[in-house]
Formats: structure tokens, sequence, C-alpha cells
């Protein structure tokens, strides 16, 4: 394995690019109707999930409250929130089905001391409170997003009761369980339809908080995202709903793997082999001369996984761009490096741009906005993953890079 | 008194005022943060093309923030200027959690100085203050730091107190340039783009300093007592503003406009609009943009009764820096309600369009003139085709009163 | 004795007035009265388990830094005098990061290691200085502690220490009742003494738990990392020793304090220079 320059692999510095929205859970916090969310810090971070509410059409429900460097000081910030949550639970009350309080660093490092609010507001208007510290400094031992999935699980349990449980509990939709709205195109609906599992819920596309309820009447639930693994877990514990987990995946195998445990959990037959086949055909029918483009990878978190993607099917991969390396990331690298002997890895923070100009200039296809970035002269490919079970993503980007 | 905002974002924070102004310039920007500091630049604040700038922001964990990571800072950090060997210097920003643990940056920028030889410029920031005085901060801390007193005048101009977040796409300067350049003066839109280094040395040559921000403001002011360069605090909105601005440079400069005011702004300005007398307007947005806009309204329109309102708050710095008289009629609100209920009953609101959303509760008759402010939207109506300055900004508006 | 259910206390008090010394020795008791222990230093300097162990032990914060998540129990629980746990939190050096989220982490990382799980008789919070951030109030929140001691010695700035305290300690458990167990009176020097602390504990409403005395057999025992318990079993103070912490397990909370008042806080100044004034002419 061989780096530009091994020492600022450590991640220790991000280097900013353009970006519509740096994935960030405040969209989910927001997706049910009837949870409120209250943000509480320093306006600078109030202001960015400010907009990606906005971009989600998500404000009605989201209420910042921005803390001075005077008020977290003396900590009366503590007493402004005790005053937010009661504005906000007389606001339209029966609306109002919980809130979840949305910190960030500030009040993290400040170990402030919301408990005993929390507690009386609950008290006195009957409604779950719940407190959420996401952001880099809570990622320890339990993400922010899995933090998450255990806070809607709270407040699944605080609203269903038994009686709900014995008029609604006729157990005949599939539970979708992930982070962003799937198309209706998407293959999973498709697989699902083709089986015959016509009624779907999807916990991302509720309109109204009852249908949040109903996760308890699903007789499956399909994962398809991580963040949601807890809320699964929660559904199978208590209402005896199975589940199971299948993420977006560009190898093959993995995509492979996704059908066999669908299968399998549905305990339908699934045809990989035809969605397989139909995906080589689409291959076989790309010029070959393709296959000889320099092709830069670098959008982030997936990085390495489409470039060992792109590798098996023969595109040549000659230039990576990350952050940082993580230790199971490392077999990868390796794959590429056996597929291209000289390929090379950039650490973003180590790269002079100067130096390696020349290098940059005869890429040909540059993937993700850390390979557009360097890579000026090649053709751009801003890929964006949607979910997918299947071949979708891989697709796309061959269309894309065509 | 409601706690809450809802309808409207905070403006953009002091550490994005800062990076606003050091954008163009070729300087490594470095932000001490946990990581995600950097988003509200990247995904809002930025109107600018992203391969200008380089902008790097640390990740640190739970445990760097609890031990303390300066050293590793100081580390990682040299490794990070010795393969960006072209800039000119390094600048350090601070943020919430810098603030909070109340980082040592001085120690960090003297180490970096003596190991790497580059200027290192800390800027104070803690993302509790708007961009209002990360600006004002930014352009002095540049003044102070790298002006140097050429002990010579000559026809230059400096502008003072640019940002995207308070002025927009500088392109809305280009009328304003044509009209000083075309009686010979050079100028220069501090702190320039990429040029810096050699500019800056040149900046004290200027006669005039002309202000167009209230953000500039600490910079002229340490420029006319430094190098005795005077400032003048005007931004020229629609014809009479333009006129105004002319004939101020005209006496202060001993230049000549008055052919090119002739050619330029004799637009029939006894034409009466339709505007009845009584017509109500409000203008929300950035003050000294909202005065000149009222002014412009005033002469050129001859609507008389205008209204200011901002929800800049006027704490801390944001305080000092809006204390001019200038500003006495503005409201500064500082409850999401206020903002609201002053926005009834107006026939005109001129504002950005994220306001616009507010108005439609029951006003179904009022014309809205959009005028996006970047420091509240960010890139999200950046692009819209407006204008105010001179005669682009008199037909904008125009466009609306008098459709 | 507890129902299968833990006692947890946490001592808190000025810097430098012998929280350690008196954590560690009242940890050492409880062993003695057969109790399992946990006993966990919540001080940047990360020294209060040295009497119990012997020597320095390696601090949890320290750890993680070096090891990142792949810490295990072993690593951060030192077996100390009497089968004692120990636990030392640790933090950064003095002037830079954040000691007080450093204790909140601490206690997240016991939490996830499921330590306090565990069938413990009692947990020992040692607590640094005053409540100086969010941070070091974790340990008085109610889910970590049912009770708080507060040792002082009746000199003005720590008394003036332990109002700031018992004021935390009210505002912290306003509505849940009180959680105020007393003030341990440590007599460092010759100059603390009996009375001022009483009429402290009078006019506070709260009440002294026990007095001290300044001894040699302490520091000696200090010296050789021991605890009085360990090295002294026979001596008097050992005897003070357990019988606070009969006392302590008893766990009689006694009535809800009342801080003073800045003014009120003046007239103690007064006051305790007439006592000392009264005692240096007797």
């Amino acid at each position: 394995m061989e780096f530009t320059d091994n020492l600022l692999a450590n991640g220790f510095f991000k280097k900013a690019f353009q970006k519509e929205s740096c994935e960030e859970i405040i969209n989910i916090a927001l997706c049910i109707p009837g949870i409120h969310v209250l943000g509480v810090g320093p306006e600078s971070c109030l202001r960015v999930l400010y907009f990606r509410a906005l971009k989600q059409g998500q404000n009605d429900r989201f209420h910042m409250l921005g803390i001075s460097n005077d008020d977290m000081v003396t900590g009366k910030h503590i007493d402004l929130t005790k005053i937010a949550l009661q504005e906000i639970m007389s606001y339209k009350s029966d609306n109002v089905k919980a809130v979840i309080i949305y910190l960030s660093c500030s009040d993290i490092l400040q170990g402030s001391n919301l408990e005993n609010v929390i507690s009386v507001i609950e008290k006195k208007y009957q409604r779950p409170v719940r407190l959420l510290k996401r952001g880099p400094l809570t990622k320890r031992r339990i993400l922010p997003k899995e933090r998450l999935g255990n806070l809607f699980c709270e407040i699944l349990d605080k609203y269903v009761n038994e009686a709900y449980v014995k008029e609604k509990g006729n157990k005949s939709a599939v539970n979708i369980l992930g982070e962003e709205k799937l198309s209706a195109q998407c293959e999973l609906f498709k697989l699902l339809k083709e089986k015959g599992f016509d009624q779907i819920q999807e916990f991302t596309g509720f309109e109204r908080f009852d249908q949040f309820m109903d996760l308890i009447n699903g007789r499956f639930s399909v994962v398809t995202h991580k963040f949601a693994l807890n809320i699964a877990e929660y559904l199978e514990k208590s209402y005896g709903i199975p589940y199971c987990f299948v993420s977006s995946k560009y190898r093959m195998k993995d995509i492979e793997s996704n059908y066999r445990i669908l299968s399998e959990s549905l305990n339908v037959e699934l045809n990989y082999r035809e969605a397989s086949n139909n995906f080589r055909t689409m291959l076989d029918s790309v010029k070959r001369d393709v296959f000889n483009k320099k092709i830069a990878v670098g959008l982030g978190e997936r990085t390495f996984e489409i470039a060992g993607a792109l590798a098996e099917l023969g595109f040549c991969i000659q230039a990576v761009f990350v952050d940082t390396v993580t230790s199971t990331e490392k077999k990868l690298i390796n794959f590429l490096f056996r597929q291209n002997k000289d390929m090379r890895l950039f650490s973003i923070p180590s790269i002079n741009p100067v130096q390696y100009e020349s290098e940059f200039n005869q890429i040909d296809i540059a993937i993700g906005e850390r390979a557009i970035h360097y890579c000026s002269n090649a053709k751009k490919v801003q890929h964006k993953e949607v979910y997918g079970v299947g071949f979708e993503n891989i697709s796309r980007l061959v269309g894309e890079i065509l | 008194m409601k706690t809450t905002w809802k309808l409207i974002p905070p403006f953009a924070s002091d550490y994005s005022g800062v990076c606003s102004v050091l954008y163009e310039l070729n300087s490594l920007i470095i932000l001490f943060s946990p990581g995600g500091c950097s988003h509200s630049i990247v995904e809002t604040d930025e109107i600018r093309s992203f391969n200008i700038a380089t902008i790097f922001s640390s990740s640190l964990n739970d445990i760097d923030v609890i031990m303390g990571a300066e050293d590793r800072f100081i580390t990682n950090a040299i490794y990070l200027i010795k393969n960006h060997p072209g800039v000119d210097f390094v600048s350090i920003l601070g943020t919430p959690v810098s603030a909070i643990t109340g980082v040592n940056f001085n120690r960090i920028a003297r180490e970096l100085q003596e190991k790497t030889g580059l200027p290192v410029v800390v800027f104070n920031t803690n993302g509790f203050e708007s961009y209002v005085s990360g600006i004002y901060d930014a352009l002095l801390k540049l003044g102070e730091t790298f002006m140097v007193d050429s002990g010579k005048k000559n026809n230059r101009i400096n502008i003072l107190g640019y940002s995207p977040l308070n002025i927009g796409n500088k392109a809305h300067l280009n009328e304003l340039i044509s009209a000083l350049e075309s009686k010979g003066f050079e100028v220069m839109i501090f702190p320039g783009a990429g040029i810096f280094m050699k500019e800056i040395k040149r900046a004290s040559e200027s006669i005039l300093n002309l202000v167009i921000s209230p953000e500039g403001l600490g910079l002229a002011e340490y420029m006319q007592m430094r190098f005795e360069v005077p400032y003048l605090m005007q931004l020229p909105v629609g014809i009479n503003g333009m006129i105004v601005l002319l004939h101020e440079i005209e006496r202060r400069t001993g230049i000549e406009f008055g052919d090119y005011i002739k050619a330029e702004y004799t637009i029939d300005c006894s034409v009466k609009f339709n505007t009845a007398s009584d017509t109500k307007v409000l203008i929300l947005g950035q003050p000294l943009l909202s005065v000149a806009v009222g002014e412009c309204l005033k002469m050129d329109f001859g609507i008389e009764k205008v209204s200011i309102a901002t929800h800049l708050k006027r704490k801390s710095m944001v305080g000092h820096i809006y204390s001019n008289s200038m500003f006495s009629n503005v409201n500064f609100f500082e409850d999401e309600d206020d903002v609201i209920n002053c926005m009834h009953g107006m026939d005109i609101i001129i504002a950005d369009p994220l306001y616009r959303k507010i108005i439609c509760e029951g006003g179904e008759r009022t014309i809205f003139i959009p005028l996006p402010h970047i420091g509240l939207s960010g890139r999200k109506f950046a692009d819209l085709g407006y204008e105010y300055i001179g005669r682009g900004g008199f037909a904008y508006i125009k466009s609306y009163i008098v459709p | 004795m507890f129902e299968h259910r833990s006692l947890k206390i946490a001592f808190y008090g000025k810097g430098g007035i012998g929280k350690s010394t008196i954590a560690s020795n009242l940890s050492a008791a409880f062993s003695k009265l057969g109790l399992k222990v946990l006993h966990i230093g919540c001080d940047p300097k990360g020294d209060s388990t040295r009497n119990l162990v012997g020597k320095r032990m390696p601090a949890v914060l320290k750890v993680l830094q070096e090891k990142g998540n792949f810490i295990e129990e072993k690593d951060i629980i030192y077996n100390g005098f009497n089968g004692i746990a120990c636990v030392e939190a640790g933090g950064p050096e003095a002037g830079v990061g954040c000691a007080g989220r450093g204790i909140s982490t601490m206690v997240e990382e016991l939490e996830y290691l499921g330590v306090f799980k565990r069938r413990w008789d009692i947990i020992v919070y040692d607590v640094l200085g005053d409540v100086v951030c969010g941070g070091f109030s974790v340990p008085m929140r109610e889910k970590f502690v049912d009770v708080v001691f507060i040792v002082s010695s009746s000199e003005f700035m720590s008394l003036y220490a332990a109002n700031n305290i018992i004021r935390s300690v009210n505002k912290l458990f306003n509505y849940k009742g009180n959680r105020f167990g007393g003030i341990i009176h440590n007599r460092r020097s010759e100059d603390s003494n009996n009375e001022s602390m009483e009429y402290f504990a009078q006019i506070s409403n709260t009440k002294v738990l026990e007095n001290i005395p300044f001894c040699k057999e302490i520091s000696y025992s200090e010296l050789e990392g021991k605890t009085v318990i360990e090295r002294f079993p026979q001596s008097e103070i050992s005897g003070i020793f357990m019988n606070l912490a009969e006392k302590i397990v008893r766990n009689d909370i006694c009535s809800i304090p009342k801080p003073l008042d800045d003014t009120e806080m003046e007239q103690l100044s007064r006051k305790l220079l007439e006592i000392r004034i009264k005692s240096l002419k007797g």
C-alpha cells in the first residue's frame, strides 16, 4: 500500500468541498409528522440545519433557539430551553406529539443538565421530550443516527398501548425502515410488488402520526439504512415483527448477497441471475475503449467501494482521493493495486496540487467532488447514490461514465 | 416575547464572514473544529466557485477535545502547510468548540510561523457571533497585519467592506467602479483577489476609502489614523444615490464628475410615478443597503413612508458597528413575531425572498421586491437578477413599482 | 442492607482540602465493613486511588486516547486494597482541553462497559474541587448519585466553596427531595476548629458528620501509598473513619440545607474572626 504521504492519511484535516448537503440527521429527526425538533446551540450550528430542513420542506416543525456565548457560559440557556419547550407545546398543541431537543457540540462539552427541564415539561404536557446529542463529539460508542433510532422507539412506546395493538394488530404491511424516501420505481418496491407484497409503509413517507404508530402493524420490516436497525430490533422484540437489512451496494457480490438475504427473509424466489444478466448485457454493449480511460474516484465515504466495483468490471482506476483510510478498507486497496499497479492513492491534505498537476491532467474521467476538484481536464461525473437494493446504482454510474 | 425562531434562519456566522473575506486570497484557511463547522460554508454561505479557496477543517473527536489537541493540530498543520507551498499566508479560525475550551491560538500561530516561515494570522471567531463581526475583524486584521505605509498618495480609491454575504456578487459593483474609473481613478475592492500580497503594499497610497458596508468601518478608521487616508461610508443606490456619491467624491478629491453625471445620470426624474402619497414601504435587510434603498425611494420615486428593519442582534460587536447615527431609524428586532408583525399592512416590501412566505399569509396585494441578502439566505437566491446600485438599481426597483 | 441496590455517594470540596485522603480512607473502611466497593476518582490530577492501589494507575481518558474504542474493563479498573475496584478518570494537563467533558465521557464509558450494572454495595465518587462546569456535576446527577457529602476545613475559603456546592446540590435536586448528606470536617491544621464548622453547619441548616483530626498516621500512610485503615488499622484515626463509614452506610440524610447568600457569607467571615480571636485569648 502506497500513499503519496502517509503522515496525513490520519484524517486529522479534511478539505472542504462544495456540496449540496453533507448528510445529516436533522431531516430524519423531522421526518415523522407530529414530532417537532428544537435545535439549541450557537446560531452557526442552527443555520445549516434550517437550510437542510428547508430543502425537505420540514421547517414547520423545526424550531431554533439560538444561544449567545453569554447565555451558554452562565447556563441561562437551560431556562431558555424550558421556555422554548413551553412555546412549542402550546403551539397548535394537538399536533405536537413529541419534541426532540437537538444539541450540538457546545452543549455536549458543557454537560448542560437538561434532564430536570425535560422531566418538568413531560409531566406538565404529558408528551415525550427526548434529548438528541449529535455531532462529531458523540460518535464514540453509538452513532447519533442510531441514537435517534432509539428515540423514535421510545416515542412509539409512549403512544402504542395494548388496546391499540389489539385494534390494529392485523399484520399485513411491509415496513420500509431507512433514512431516505425511496423512489416509486426502485428495485426493492418492484421486487416486493412482484411477490405480492402490496401494502408498504415507509418510515420516511408518513403523512400522519398515526401511520408512524402503525409500524407495529407490519408483518415484516426491511431495513434500508443502518440508522433504522434499532427500530427494527425494537419492533421485533416488542411486536414480533421479523426484519432483514439490505443496504445500497455497488459490488456484484454484495448485490447478490442482498438478493439472497431478501429472498430468504421474505421466503420467496428472487431472480438474481436475470438481474445480473441484464446488467452484463448492458455492460457488454459499452464500447471497449471506455475501459482504457483513466478514472479517478473521490466522493467521501464510499470511495473505495465504488472504485473496487468499477475495477471488478474492468474499468481502469488510476487515482483515488481520500481523507482517511479505515482498517476494513485496506483489503480493497490491495485489490485495487493488484488491478492496476500504477494506481495512485492520494490523501487529500497531503496533495500539493502543483506537484501532481501533470498526473491529474492525464485523468479522463473524475467521479465525485474530490476527484473533480483536482482533475480539471477530466470528464466530470457528479455521482449521487440513491437507495438501490440491486444494480440501480452501479448501472447508473456506468451510464454516467459513458 | 418568543424565544424560538422558525421562519427565518440565523445569519451566517462570524467564521463564515472571515472565510468570505479570505476566500479569493491565496491563503490556506484552517478551521479548529470537530468537523461539522465547515458545512455551513460549503452548503449555504459561499456563492463563489469552490476551486478558488483552500479550506481545511480539523476533525476532532471527543478525546481530542477533552485532552486538548493543540499539539496534534500543530504537527498536522505543519505537514499541511508544507504540502501547500504556494500560499501567501495561513489563516486559523476558531469555532464554538475552541471558544468553550479556550484554545491557545496565539501559541499555535507562533509555533507554526516559526516552523514554516509563513505568516500565520489568527481570527478569533467563535460561531456565536454573526458574519458582521467576522467580516469587520477580518478586514481590520488583514490591514493591521499586512499594510505598510508607502509614504505617497496617488489617484487610488479602495472600496472597503465588500463580502458576498453583505453585498452579493461582486458584479453588483461594476457600475460604481466604471463611474470611478471613467475619471481615471484606480479602484481596488479590498482585499482584492489573488494579488493581495502585491496590492496590499499599495493600499495606503489611496486618496480615499469608500466604505460600502459598516463591516468595513474598522479598517477605514484604522487606515485614517495610521496612513491618513480619509473615508466615506455610502452605498450609491439608484440615480440620486449615485449622484450624491459622485458629488461627494468630487468635493473630496477635486476631480469633477459634472459631465459624467450629466451624461449618465440625467434620467428624467421629474416624471412622477403612480405611487400614492401614502404608499407604505418596508425594507428588511442589511441596514446600510436598506437605508440607501430608502433614500432612493424617496428621491427617485417620491415615496416617503419608508420603514427599515433587520433582525441583526444589536449585541456585542454588532451593536458597536451599527451605533452610527445613520442607523438611528433602523428597527433592530430580536423576536420573530416582531418581524412578522412589522410586515402587516405594507404596500411594498423590499426584502430577501425568504421573507416572501411570511407575507403570503394575508398580504396578497403587497408588492414584494426581492433583494437577496446572502448573509441570510446563502446561495439560495444569489443568482436572481437583482440590482440596486445606480441606474441598474433604479431600473430594477422601477420594474416592480411601475410594471 | 441495600436490597440489591448500590448506594452511590460523592465527595465534593475545595481543591487541596483532603477529599481524596478522606474518600480513599472511607472506601477502605467500607470494604472493611464487608462491602463491595467501586471507587471512582473524578479529578484530572488522577491521584484519588493512589492510596488504595499503592501507585498511580492509568486514567480512563489516557487509555481511551491511546487505545481508541478498543478498551476493556481490565485496562481501566484496578484491584485495590481489600478488593476495592478502582477507576481514575484523569483528564487533560492544566490549561488545555475540557476536563468537565472528560468526567462525562468517563461515566459514559463505564456505562457502556456495563460497570454500573455489576452488584456493587457502594460506589464512591471523589470529585475535583468546586462544581466548575456541567461536566463535573455529572456524578451529582440523580442517575449516578444518591447522596452528596462535602469535605471542608473551617477556613473561610473552604466554607465558601462548600456553600457553592450546597447551592448546586439544591439546584440539581430541587424537585427530587434532598440529597445532601452533611459535612465532613477535615482539620488539616491547628487553625481549623470545630466551633467555626459547627456554626457554619447550623446557619446553613446542615450537620457536621465527623471531625477528622490532623494526625501524623495519615501523612505517614500517604507517603507509603496507603490508607490508615490498611497501614494503622488499630489507630484512633482508623476508628474514626470506621465510625464515619458506618454512619454513611446507615444513610440518614440530613435536613435540606440552605445555602448562604452574599450578605450572610460576609457575616460568617466576621463570626469566624470572632471565634478565632476568642480561641487565641483562651
